[in-house]
């Protein structure tokens, strides 16, 4: 019996990534890599890293790491128990790299510096070409009248939004299908709609598949300020990034908006801001765009990634 | 003498432990790291959230290929897969279909198929199905594409052709198993020698071998991907080409760069789908699964080079000449 070293070396290695993921989970940072959809699936991921920590602890004593491979053809892989050169050295660096990295880092959030390297505009500019005025592809659909506005009917207006703003259920964002397919019906007669963190995707969807039902509309949202090198200088994109699965997957959100006077919002700064939605062209692609009426800064929302919603069916 | 180097070891690792345990604690009090430029930062927080999402994926598909290695025995496979080098290849492809799989646990799942004497050509039919066509895949292509069946469907069928081609292609090159420890794993077959407890633990100990060996792979494929996207911008690189051959060929080149999970690519696929020709988002949304820059670091680690760069530029020039093909039907 004798101390193997890598092998203890190897047992810690897994302890650090079980403690990592276990941090991540206990503080609530996860969501800031990933879609809380996914969290019960990187739970296992630290619950099987656990599993090997306790299996690698026995062989940390062991005179030999592993019986099965005793009758020495050949090893598939390294079982730890060599003598430690240079470049094993190196690469349990790089395995502890995550670790390292992410404790030693601070975390941020993804910035307008991503959104531009991502092509935001571009992807923006390629949703309002999914608009159902842009294609014409449905005249079925294309010959649908916008709703009547009821402007008589203050209850229809201002009620219901009030309504969503309360459970933001972010860990799931799982909502039942009458529940959303009323407040989607229903958004084409609000005259002022609220953006809210659990439907910011659909709302967004639905403004650019039928911008011009929408024109004229105050819509309320938070997000952060995003330019691009050609806008004018009271041009910004005000959104948020719609994460899938983890942020590497991340897309900007939003719309293009114009503040008519006063100063310009800095780039990156999160705001609350209201505006009327108009039809601008952008490199020669008509979207919805905002009207800035006023905005005021925010700090950074606890949560500030918006998820898609996934619909229950019962 | 060798006492004393190990001896020397020992003591060498105990202090670099000693500087792990130390950094880890005292984080926060090492103010350096607080004032790099902020692209590190979010470089780094792309980097972790590719490796969160990945490392379950990887350590359940190495967990999988450890039952491989229990229950499965080299008879069992030459009596399941057929003898004919097309029908084997078909019929790989069509487990892999059958398999819900994802592109980073595959990796050790097709290294122990290969290990247990499935051909080569038949084990990169599974690796190429295998992500591709799954019911999640279907779902998320499905939901992307706003609820419209058209792309998810040419995805799975031009995808599956593509992969019964490009295996049948590389079989003609490549005979051998083009594992890196070629010998080694026959002597692993002997499942009746052992109680099935001690073989469940030498099962989870290789597990614990095969997660050191590949995720330093893993580590580098994310930490590549994830520079990539904080320091080369899409929207230049898409600018380049308008044609349908070189939008097709560029859609292609960022699936590989971005490498994402073919999960989740679906959305961002969908977010190039008037900007671009169905072909070229199809180039996307086929190749992506197939092989990716992360993936490429984990098959090296597996695979022979020669195979490795082999696979890519059959796969690439399979994927690209299909969909030239199918093109004008779109």
């Amino acid at each position: 019996m004798r101390f193997q070293f890598q092998q203890a070396l190897r047992a810690v290695i897994l302890l650090a990534f079980v403690i990592f993921l276990f941090q991540l989970h206990n503080s609530g940072d996860l969501y800031q890599y990933i879609n809380p959809k996914y969290e019960v699936l990187s739970q296992v991921g630290c619950f099987l890293f656990l599993i090997l920590f306790l299996v690698q602890l026995t062989r940390i004593w062991a005179k030999k790491s592993c019986s099965c491979c005793s009758n020495g053809t050949g090893h598939t892989h390294d079982h730890g128990d060599g003598a430690l050169g240079l470049k094993k050295v190196f690469f349990y660096i790089v395995i502890l790299l995550p670790i390292l990295s992410g404790t030693l880092m601070p975390e941020v959030t993804l910035n307008s510096s991503i959104a531009e390297k991502k092509g935001s505009m571009m992807s923006l500019a390629n949703t309002a070409l999914s608009s159902k005025e842009n294609k014409q592809v449905d005249p079925g659909n294309a010959n649908i009248e916008p709703e009547p506005q009821m402007p008589g009917n203050p209850a229809n207006e201002n009620i219901p939004l009030e309504h969503y703003e309360e459970d933001p259920n972010v860990s799931q964002n799982i909502m039942e299908k009458a529940k959303y397919d009323q407040i989607m019906s229903k958004l084409q007669s609000e005259n002022h709609i609220q953006f809210t963190e659990q439907l910011y995707a659909p709302f967004y969807q639905e403004i650019n598949e039928n911008m011009r039902q929408f024109v004229g509309k105050e819509i309320t949202l938070t997000g952060f300020i995003y330019k691009e090198k050609d806008f004018k200088p009271n041009q910004f994109v005000l959104g948020r990034f719609l994460i899938t699965h983890c942020i590497a997957d991340a897309n900007l959100i939003g719309f293009l908006s114009e503040l008519e006077h006063g100063t310009e919002p800095k780039e990156d700064t999160w705001v609350e801001a209201k505006g009327r939605i108009e039809i601008q062209e952008y490199d020669g692609v008509e979207m919805p765009a905002l009207k800035i009426e006023e905005w005021k800064e925010i700090g950074e929302p606890k949560h500030p990634y918006v998820y898609p919603v996934s619909i229950q069916i019962h | 003498m060798l006492a004393t180097r190990h001896l020397f070891i020992d003591i060498a690792g105990i202090v670099l432990l000693g500087i792990v345990i130390f950094l880890m604690s005292t984080a926060n009090s090492l103010t350096i790291f607080h004032s790099l430029p902020d692209s590190i930062y979010q470089m780094n927080m792309l980097f972790l959230s590719i490796l969160i999402e990945a490392l379950p994926f990887v350590l359940i598909g190495v967990l999988i290929a450890g039952f491989i290695q229990i229950f499965v025995t080299e008879t069992m496979i030459e009596k399941w897969l057929p003898k004919n080098r097309l029908l084997a290849i078909c019929a790989s492809c069509f487990a892999g279909a059958l398999f819900p799989a994802c592109e980073c646990g595959i990796v050790p799942i097709v290294r122990r198929l290969v290990g247990k004497g499935v051909p080569i050509y038949a084990g990169i039919g599974f690796l190429l199905t295998g992500p591709l066509i799954n019911p999640i895949v279907i779902a998320s292509t499905y939901m992307a594409f706003g609820n419209n069946m058209k792309i998810a469907v040419l995805r799975m069928v031009a995808g599956f052709i593509i992969a019964i081609i490009a295996s049948f292609t590389l079989s003609i090159f490549f005979q051998g198993n083009e594992l890196k420890h070629a010998v080694a794993l026959q002597s692993h077959d002997h499942p009746t020698k052992h109680p099935f407890s001690e073989r469940l633990s030498n099962m989870l100990k290789h597990t614990v071998d095969e997660f050191f060996d590949m995720g330093k792979y893993l580590v580098f494929g994310a930490l590549a991907a994830a520079f990539v996207q904080t320091y080369i911008s899409t929207g230049d690189l898409v600018s380049i080409g308008s044609s349908v051959a070189a939008s097709t060929g560029l859609m292609m080149g960022l699936a590989y760069l971005l490498s994402l999970c073919s999960e989740a690519d679906a959305f961002i696929g969908a977010s190039f789908k008037n900007l671009f020709p169905t072909t070229a988002v199809l180039g996307f949304l086929i190749y992506g699964p197939m092989i990716d820059l992360k993936n490429t670091f984990m098959m090296l680690s597996v695979f022979r080079k020669r195979l490795v760069f082999g696979f890519i530029l059959i796969v690439s020039a399979v994927v690209f000449g299909v969909l030239m093909l199918i093109q004008p039907f779109l």
